[in-house]
């Protein structure tokens, strides 16, 4: 029983990160039909910064802010140098933003080196905490970035629900041209969305280095969950981000702990399975 | 017949070039090109950019080393008869099961679903010993013998790389021609509308995911050959985009454009460490790729067309003035 | 002839008892029941939004019926999915040109003429049969495009585009022939063309037609059926009708179709 606790723990502590890196590709997914196929570098590169801010001054607080910062601002140079240009050709943002993955991949690998990194956490994040009720210890970090994610997605949900401008994207998502039409800077919205899609990439790479450890192929690793958890729980939806983000953290955890060889499948299984049933994921809404 | 016009030279130059111009070079090209003809054909005649190109030629791959001979003591040995239709069969049934899964999604959709689809086999083979053998896969897999040696040598390799290559593009001039390849580029343009003349657009889609598989499944095993291993880095996220760069810079609505974008590309790979450091391949790969993307998004192919019909329209032009 | 079994002399071509669409609360097309004999040609009539469109969508099986029933030559058909239908003989053109435009001419009318009839069966050989081709290049001719049969279908005009809607609708022996608004879209000059290939449609083939130009709608047809905010309002030949006074009410009197 210990085990299958601790597995559980794990699941949805993956389920945590994949929801927080998720949600920034959904999110841009879901207003601007565009496929940023940079989100994984964008996390790398929030995480890596994040890690030498973190060094240089002791305050991990202050690195998670910088990283997510330094990948909110690349992403919105993304938008605004790139991107931008190719507004409504979708199949050429998607290329491009693979050749900016590439080239960013690359620069980190010249800057960072090919070495894994772990974010020092704070005292009050380090060693663990006795959860009587399971009768298991649990590593402090892991719990913590569980409730981060359910903040940030309670605010990100906030956000999009109960603000002006989150009106104005949710109005976007559904009716791109009327929007344009009504007068809205909707170049400007874009490079918002895009700024905030990077912020919380660049978050979730700062917290996937302190939870796990970052190094190259991390941005893969993390692109590939993000696409799988937006196609198994919808495009542009919080709560499509949060489901999807569940069912494969947990999975992919039940899986190596009682299914190693097949582990990469399970997640493949639930994708197919969702496609065959709701091609728009479980929470999108249908394209037509 | 200008394919011969291309042929007969290509077929030529063994006579001029050393052996690591024609294996490390033209051979390397032509395989990758002969991978990358089967996206171009997808993205030309279907619409839909696949990503898992690489994978549909690394099952082919796999199925020649499970079956053949290598030195991991892992596979059931076969006659070279059976291995060699097999290879392409697993390859076009693999082709076939994604195009069903992928049956409804097109566009920036399809390119996620394959992505996915590819990404997963790779994270499958590192962790599947008993077909795959992990993360290490397969080493020691010689080509057929051919008298002394074997068709992986650099001339027997090339030659039979130019002549599946070339029998791999006429397969797509003619499928598509066929009344399948047809209902293919019907469902491109309205998918509706074909439902609605009786042809329902499942089967247009899985044939020609199949048929890619057929195209990747040929340029895999030459691959196989060529490298004389496979594993899950023969199938990973570097090797996927390759061959999406490599279609991108031939142009991905031009299949034999394929051919060009590999030269170009292979030519890179070799000669960057002239141009920058060696490590810093990626970057320039990158560069370029995001160059054409911006500039040129129909690819060289179509650069190149429109210069040489630029060039005669200002010849024809000068000679009317 | 393998649907002669189904075909009943005496009964009418199509036939509908109250059918009716309804999206919501509101009803697009509301208890309409009307009848084509074989080989009749009928115009229906309407303002914008007077449920014309959908009207066809029901009878091809586009849009499920809300209620009533259609019959084909005395079949009930209300419930067969589209392509059963169009095995049946029915067979409709769209209003706005949905084609194949990365095909040609010729291509498409063949892969019409193989669909139609075969199903995904006739796409699997690996040739084009001879038959079938010989039948594609006949349609052209039927619906004069002949002189463009190895065109890309994107670089056809819209009136070839109109034509070419009509020769993919004549694909294999069609019984009942729905056409929307044909001439939509087309120049003066390209209008009596159009008329021309409606009149040399074969006689036997039942053809209703949605036109808002009269001129066409009366050179082709017998008979006239009005619709108007979803209901059937008028019927007759076209003299009776253009003396009908709520015809007149709609369409001089003021009242719109919203």
């Amino acid at each position: 029983m210990t085990l299958f606790f601790v597995v559980t723990l794990n699941g949805l502590t993956l389920a945590a990160l994949y929801f927080l890196a998720a949600s920034g590709f959904s999110l841009i997914f879901g207003l601007m039909r565009t496929v940023n196929m940079a989100h994984g570098a964008l996390l790398l590169l929030g995480g890596y910064v994040g890690w030498s801010v973190a060094d240089a001054t002791g305050l991990w607080a202050l690195g998670v802010l910088a990283g997510g910062l330094a990948a909110a601002l690349a992403g919105a140079m993304v938008q605004i140098g790139v991107l931008g240009w190719m507004q409504g050709d979708e199949l050429r943002q998607t290329l491009a933003s693979i050749a900016i993955s590439i080239i960013l991949a690359d620069l980190m690998l010249w800057i960072w080196g090919g070495n894994t990194y772990q974010v020092r956490t704070p005292d009050w994040l380090s060693g663990g905490v006795r959860l009587e009720m399971l009768g298991i210890g649990y590593a402090k970090v892991r719990i913590s970035l569980m409730i981060f994610a359910l903040v940030v997605g309670v605010a990100l949900w906030l956000f999009i629900q109960k603000t002006r401008i989150g009106a104005v994207i949710r109005a976007g998502v559904d009716d791109q041209q009327m929007l344009r039409a009504l007068g809205y800077p909707i170049n400007k919205i874009f490079i918002l969305v895009f700024a905030m899609g990077g912020m919380l990439a660049g978050m979730a790479g700062v917290i996937a280095g302190s939870a796990l450890s970052i190094a190259p192929g991390t941005d893969l690793q993390f692109l590939l969950s993000s696409l799988v958890v937006v196609i198994v729980g919808g495009m542009g939806s919080v709560g499509g981000a949060a489901l999807g983000a569940l069912l494969i953290g947990l999975a992919e955890q039940y899986g190596l702990a009682y299914a190693p060889t097949y582990a990469a499948v399970v997640t493949f299984v639930i994708m197919v399975f969702v496609l065959a049933v709701r091609p728009q994921g479980l929470l999108g809404r249908s394209e037509k | 017949m200008k394919y011969l016009l291309i042929l007969i030279p290509m077929a030529l130059l063994p006579l001029v070039l050393n052996d690591f111009w024609l294996s490390q070079v033209l051979t390397r090209a032509l395989i990758m090109g002969t991978i990358a003809l089967s996206l171009s054909f997808l993205a030309t005649y279907l619409g839909v950019v696949s990503f898992a190109q690489v994978t549909l030629a690394g099952v082919a791959g796999y199925a020649i080393a499970y079956f053949g001979p290598n030195t991991v003591g892992v596979g059931v040995p076969l006659p070279l008869i059976v291995t060699i239709p097999l290879a392409l069969i697993l390859a076009m049934a693999a082709g076939a099961m994604m195009g069903y899964i992928a049956r409804r999604s097109r566009g920036i959709y399809a390119i996620m679903i394959t992505l996915a689809i590819g990404v997963a086999f790779f994270y499958f083979t590192r962790q599947n010993y008993v077909l795959f053998n992990g993360f290490t896969g397969f080493s020691g897999v010689i080509a057929p013998a051919l008298g002394e040696g074997n068709w992986g040598d650099p001339k027997p390799l090339y030659f039979l790389s130019l002549i599946v290559a070339a029998i791999c593009v006429g397969l797509v001039q003619g499928f598509v021609r066929s009344p399948l390849g047809l209902a293919v580029q019907a469902v491109r343009d309205a998918p509706g509308r074909l439902l609605a003349l009786g042809i329902p657009t499942t089967l247009p889609i899985v044939a020609a995911f199949a048929f890619s598989g057929l195209i990747a499944g040929s340029g895999g095993i030459l691959n196989v050959w060529f490298q004389e291993r496979v594993s899950s880095f023969s199938v990973g996220f570097g090797p996927i985009i390759d061959i999406l760069i490599i279609s991108v810079i031939g142009g991905l609505r031009h299949p034999t454009g394929a051919f060009v974008g590999a030269i170009v590309y292979v030519v890179l790979d070799i000669f960057a460490i002239d141009l920058i450091d060696r490590d810093r391949f990626n970057l320039l790969i990158g560069i370029v790729l995001l160059l054409i993307i911006v500039a040129a998004p129909n690819g060289l192919t179509q650069l190149i067309t429109d210069g040489a019909k630029k060039l005669r329209g200002g010849a024809a032009k000068s000679r009317t003035t | 002839m393998p649907l002669s079994d189904a075909h009943n002399t005496t009964a009418n071509a199509l036939e509908t008892q109250g059918i009716g669409k309804r999206f919501g609360g509101f009803w697009a097309v509301k208890d309409v029941t009307f009848s084509v004999k074989p080989g009749e040609r009928r115009a229906i009539l309407g303002p914008n939004g007077a449920g014309k469109t959908s009207l066809f969508n029901i009878l091809t099986g586009d849009y499920k019926a809300s209620a009533g029933s259609i019959r084909l030559f005395g079949e009930d058909v209300t419930k067969q999915s589209i392509p059963k239908r169009i095995n049946r003989g029915l067979r409709r053109t769209y209003q706005h040109a949905y084609l194949f435009d990365g095909l040609s001419v010729r291509d498409t009318l063949f892969l019409a003429v193989a669909g139609i009839r075969g199903g995904w069966r006739q796409v699997l050989p690996v040739r084009l049969s001879d038959p079938r081709r010989a039948e594609a290049e006949r349609l052209a001719e039927v619906a004069g495009i002949t002189q463009f049969l190895d065109r890309m279908v994107s670089d056809l005009s819209h009136g070839q585009r109109r034509q070419l809607e009509i020769g993919i609708a004549l694909a294999e022996d069609p019984k009942v022939l729905l056409l929307d608004e044909p001439a939509a879209g087309l120049s003066p000059a390209e209008r009596p063309q159009l008329s021309k290939l409606l009149l040399s449609l074969p006689k036997e083939v039942t053809v209703i037609l949605i036109e808002h130009d009269m001129d066409i709608a009366f050179q082709t047809s017998e008979s006239v059926t009005v619709l108007f905010n979803g209901e059937l309002m008028a019927e007759g030949t076209p003299d009776e009708v253009m003396a009908d006074k709520d015809v007149h009410q709609i369409y001089v009197g003021g009242a719109h179709g919203h």
